[in-house]
């Protein structure tokens, strides 16, 4: 699926214009990023409640096809400054991060 | 006055923390330090200096001089420990996290793991605030006000996956630029070296993190140093000035 599917499916707020025609492989939820660079891969979409610009970073190295800051978290200013330096699609919402896993596993997204 | 060895252990917790063992009050850690050979101790509570006073008093005439401090917990769940030279200024950083720390009410039990002691060990009274709990402050904000306040700020035990800035934050921000990092007991500095490098040529440093008497000195940091106060150990981190750091 697409990730601009699924950014429309649960109303995500974009915090910066980057390609959101991405394919998302698969979806993972973790606020430890040593986690995150241990299990995830190129394509997947990540959500979280940690809102540090090494989120980014993170999201770089791996290439992941873009990240969710859950429960109506704000990132920081120098994270959302990185994402558009990087175009790394970064959205936010009002949903806890509870739901939008939920949600992203009912519209077919596999665990990564 | 000459540069010259000073044995350290930066990162001290006492019965203010309520995952320190009891025997940790003032004059049992200065007894340890000096059996351990320190010169130099921090002490290091959760979101708290309470204990700091304290300690700074049961170590008079020990020749063991102590930094009151305190380890930040941040909203990215990050530990960061905030020395200072002076109990007063170690205080003012008090004022702010307490400030920040989340309003939830406290067990019985929780509080009771929290005693606040005088110089000689004695009980005073409990500590009520939460402080074993993560502030709503960002590693920038509290890099900001130790800054501020002259003080020095040092990632505690940057490798541990929950409470430590690589395992949770992946790898060492770009920002603040922190001056040394603290390395946990499991992992040496050469290794931290490899598997960090963005650590690049910032000091490395070792401490105990001790919970318990039996642990002050296990790990230590030497530091090549005039003075035992917070500009020295800088100026170490820096390698300024022919200071410098190395281990024990």
């Amino acid at each position: 699926m697409l990730l601009e599917q699924i950014a429309n499916n649960l109303g995500l707020k974009p915090a910066n214009e980057a390609n959101s025609k991405v394919e998302v492989i698969a979806g993972y939820a973790s606020d430890l990023l040593s986690d995150v660079l241990a299990k995830c891969r190129s394509g997947v979409l990540w959500v979280t409640n940690q809102k540090h610009q090494n989120v980014i970073g993170v999201s770089v190295m791996l290439s992941l096809a873009g990240v969710i800051i859950a429960g109506g978290i704000a990132p920081d200013e120098n994270t959302i400054e990185k994402a558009v330096e990087e175009g790394v699609p970064l959205y936010t919402t009002e949903l806890s991060l509870y739901e939008v896993v939920g949600r992203l596993y009912e519209m077919g997204i596999p665990s990564c | 006055m000459a540069v010259r060895a000073y044995t350290a252990d930066l990162h001290i917790h006492t019965v203010l923390s309520g995952c320190a063992e009891v025997e940790m009050i003032p004059p049992l850690i200065v007894e340890a330090a000096q059996v351990a050979g320190l010169d130099l101790i921090a002490i290091t509570d959760h979101n708290s200096c309470e204990n700091a006073q304290a300690v700074v008093e049961a170590a008079r005439g020990s020749g063991i001089k102590v930094l009151a401090g305190m380890e930040v917990q941040t909203v990215e769940n990050v530990h960061l420990l905030c020395l200072f030279d002076s109990v007063d200024r170690a205080e003012l950083m008090e004022e702010l996290v307490y400030s920040c720390l989340p309003d939830l009410p406290m067990t019985s039990r929780m509080i009771e793991e929290q005693m606040v002691v005088d110089s000689e060990g004695e009980f005073v009274r409990f500590c009520e605030r939460p402080i074993s709990l993560p502030t709503s402050l960002g590693i920038g904000q509290v890099w900001d006000r130790v800054n501020e306040l002259g003080g020095i700020t040092i990632p505690s035990h940057i490798d541990r996956q929950g409470t430590g800035m690589c395992g949770v934050l992946g790898m060492i921000p770009e920002e603040p630029p922190f001056e040394a990092f603290e390395v946990s007991v499991a992992l040496s500095p050469e290794a931290a070296r490899l598997r960090y490098p963005t650590i690049g040529g910032r000091a490395i440093i070792r401490n105990s993190d001790a919970h318990w008497l039996s642990a002050i000195g296990q790990s230590r940091t030497v530091f090549h140093i005039e003075h035992r106060c917070v500009r020295e150990l800088a100026m170490a981190c820096r390698k300024e000035a022919g200071r410098s750091v190395s281990y024990a």
